[in-house]
């Protein structure tokens, strides 16, 4: 699930290799290391510069996949976290180990898009920050998300701390779409019209859409091979642990 | 993850940093000038100007410019290049950390399977 790489029990006893899925899926994620040159190449020397934005405009194709990014990492936290509630009596803690490594990618995502966001909001409004929706919305979603890892320290000795946590995130995962849909589209905002818009049509020409296609499935698999790395690492841990107990 | 965090932010930082100088390059031929004087106004200024050689007949081109425009041009995609060889140099530190990162980890996998 997700590159998770938990080495099961039978594996474990029978030495051999973990499933076939997982490792495909280590693979595919490795293309990274080909298709973020490729991306960023194309953003800067095949896209052409947006009409009244000028080169500024090419922050488009590193600030909407990190948006993009962020959200799908917080969607897939909450989706694991269900998971982990609904599925396995509380058994299966390889999940809820992967829904926080999926929120702290997101987060960092989230912080890394929110900065390319001000310096762009430089370039073309003037400021870095003027309390946009979208910003305002932005901030209070990773105040959401911060919350989540002061929640889980402060539970570090309770035994309940897995349960209390997935449900948070599920809490959490439910104000994504408000945040980063709703809110900008109730106030008026200087944030121009998003990719996904109410018109289901990217207002894009043909090469900037290319360039911003490949962006977006380059921070795609950019976040899939965090995310794998960062579950093995987990899994790891816990086997560790499990060995000294 | 504190690491990858802490190399996030501080590429970011550097691209950020070389990028907004890069634009602020570029600035002439997009946004206001620093003299006040914008696109908008310089663009009148040439249709004002240009108005009675076509009034008179005079369909010759105007060359001062069509030869100022291949050097701003050029300057632009110099600093492009540069930019996008900053941002590949990044990358390429970036990606070498994580691929370090992921033998790491197969190795202490591997030898947790051994008995």
């Amino acid at each position: 699930m997700c590159g998770t790489t938990e080495i099961s029990a039978p594996d474990r006893a029978s030495g051999s290799s973990p499933g076939t899925s997982r490792t495909v899926m280590k693979y595919i994620y490795r293309l990274v290391y080909i298709v973020m040159p490729a991306a960023i190449a194309m953003a800067f020397l095949y896209a052409p510069p947006a009409e009244g934005l000028g080169e500024s405009s090419r922050l488009l194709y590193f600030h909407v996949p990190l948006a993009w990014v962020s959200v799908l990492a917080f969607s897939i936290s909450g989706v694991l976290s269900v998971l982990f509630l609904f599925t396995g009596n509380g058994e299966r803690r390889e999940l809820v180990h992967a829904a926080h490594n999926s929120a702290a990618i997101g987060l960092l995502f989230t912080v890394l898009a929110t900065f390319s966001g001000s310096v762009w909001s430089k370039l073309s409004w003037g400021a870095y920050w003027n309390w946009d929706p979208r910003q305002t919305s932005i901030i209070v979603l990773m105040l959401v998300y911060i919350a989540y890892f002061s929640l889980e320290s402060a539970l570090r000795e309770n035994p309940s701390r897995q349960r209390i946590v997935s449900a948070y995130l599920v809490f959490a995962m439910v104000t994504v779409p408000f945040f980063v849909f709703v809110v900008p589209r109730i106030f008026p905002s200087l944030h121009p019209d998003p990719v996904i818009n109410a018109d289901r049509q990217v207002h894009l020409e043909s090469a900037m859409k290319i360039s911003l296609m490949t962006a977006i499935a380059a921070f795609t698999l950019l976040y899939g091979y965090i995310l794998n790395l960062a579950n093995r690492v987990s899994a790891i841990n816990e086997q560790k642990k499990g060995d000294l107990r | 993850m504190k690491r990858i965090f802490i190399t996030g932010m501080l590429s970011l930082l550097c691209v950020t940093g070389h990028f907004v100088n890069a634009t602020d390059d570029i600035a002439p031929r997009n946004a206001v000038q620093v003299s006040g004087e914008t696109d908008m106004d310089r663009g009148c200024n040439q249709v004002f100007t240009l108005q009675p050689e076509t009034a008179f007949g005079d369909t010759g081109t105007t060359p001062a410019p069509a030869s100022a425009a291949p050097a701003e041009q050029t300057t632009g995609n110099d600093v492009l290049y540069r930019v996008a060889g900053v941002i590949l140099i990044i990358w390429l530190a970036v990606s070498i950390y994580l691929f370090t990162i992921d033998r790491k980890i197969s190795r202490i996998e591997r030898s947790s399977r051994e008995p």
